[in-house]
């Protein structure tokens, strides 16, 4: 039997010819979301490096490493669990298991795998602490968020929050081996800065998450809600961000950074209080107008939460080390 | 029923893509066990872990 020939196989697996699958290493390395685990990867450093102690620069780096892989864990063990919904949203349909490159199994084995080695080798490399954090970021992620509450409730984003902003706890715990104040401040920025994030997200692309059934908050509780929450959780957000000014985090650098970032936030966030954002369905021809400057009004501030988010980090730690040069 | 001692008799010869794709996948697979061992290895020993033999 030539080594290239292959028993055809009665298995219901996404198949090309002779059944053998066609996803390749790139396909794999986008079931891990790699936009995601940049994010995941630059909070993390911040916690670790902001964290009092030191940790040697060799596990510093497996702690990143881990940090990084098990958030794509959840990433691939998500695509495996949403590969319905996936298929039918224009934004995710070209992800490899819609594409049919690759069978679910292959994915949920992927990323059973690497939650495993992740969590297991940080707890090797750092502490218990930090890998059981992360081992509860990829349960939250994958049980509570994905398979509980995304398809659910309009508060999914809120409550799923919690795992994409545990990132900077577990690196700021693997240098210290415990959740202060300060980590737990860390946690709170990304945490109460997601709804607002995601809302506006939603609130000018709606059709295709109401389209598959999932319910964000624009279209359960309507548009002029989810801009009223936007505003509230912008106003949560500034309070939060000037904590570590009280609690020693950040110095004077980083508070005035931080001020202005958050006068730029609740400014945007005020004008899609104020505007019409998200209101398609109910627009007449005469306040159309209206309606698309709303939707570009929430685009201004979904763009702005992405650089407010790498920012507000990029000055907690350059505070932190411009104080330790001083 | 199917049995262990029915051999198969249709086969099938993969394409290009799918040998290319397979090949690829295999690669990444014996990289990705390597760097595994090596990781584990290096981690041990940076906690004082020494192998028997060193």
């Amino acid at each position: 039997m030539n080594a290239d020939t292959h028993i055809i196989s009665d298995e219901p697996v996404a198949l090309a010819g002779a059944g053998l699958s066609l996803a390749g290493p790139r396909d794999f390395f986008q079931l891990m979301k790699p936009r995601v685990m940049s994010l995941v990867i630059f909070t993390a450093i911040i916690g670790l490096i902001v964290a009092p102690g030191s940790l040697p620069l060799y596990n510093s780096i497996m702690a990143i490493l881990c940090i990084a892989v098990g958030a794509g864990a959840s990433g691939a063990l998500n695509m495996w669990y949403d590969a319905d919904i996936d298929a039918q949203m224009k934004r995710t349909k070209k992800r490899p298991l819609p594409r049919g490159v690759m069978a679910p199994g292959t994915a949920l084995t992927f990323g059973v795998l690497l939650s495993v080695v992740s969590v297991w080798m940080l707890g090797l490399a750092t502490n218990y602490v930090a890998a059981a954090l992360l081992a509860f970021t990829i349960f939250f992620y994958v049980v509570i968020y994905t398979m509980l509450l995304k398809r659910r409730t309009p508060q999914n984003i809120v409550i799923g929050g919690a795992p994409g902003a545990l990132p900077p706890m577990i690196g700021y715990a693997a240098v210290t081996g415990s959740v202060t104040l300060d980590s737990l401040i860390l946690f709170l920025i990304i945490f109460i800065w997601t709804p607002p994030h995601f809302w506006a997200l939603a609130l000018y692309k709606l059709s295709d998450y109401g389209r598959v059934g999932i319910p964000m908050m624009p279209n359960v509780a309507g548009p002029k809600s989810t801009r009223n929450q936007i505003f509230a959780y912008s106003l949560a957000l500034a309070a939060i961000a000037a904590a570590p000014v009280f609690t020693g985090l950040g110095g004077s650098v980083y508070a005035f950074g931080a001020f202005l970032l958050n006068a730029g936030f609740v400014a945007l966030a005020f004008k899609v209080w104020r505007s019409r954002a998200g209101e398609k369905d109910e627009v007449q021809p005469e306040s159309l107008y209206e309606v698309q400057k709303g939707d570009r009004d929430a685009r201004n501030l979904f763009a702005f939460s992405i650089l407010y988010l790498f920012a507000i980090f990029a000055l907690i730690g350059a505070d932190y080390l411009l104080r330790g040069s001083l | 029923m199917k049995e262990y001692r029915d051999k198969p008799t249709e086969f099938s010869k993969p394409t290009d893509a799918e040998v290319k794709a397979r090949t690829k996948r295999n690669i990444a697979l014996a990289l990705g066990l390597l760097l595994f061992v090596l990781l584990v290895f290096i981690t041990m020993v940076s906690r004082g872990q020494l192998p028997n033999a060193v």
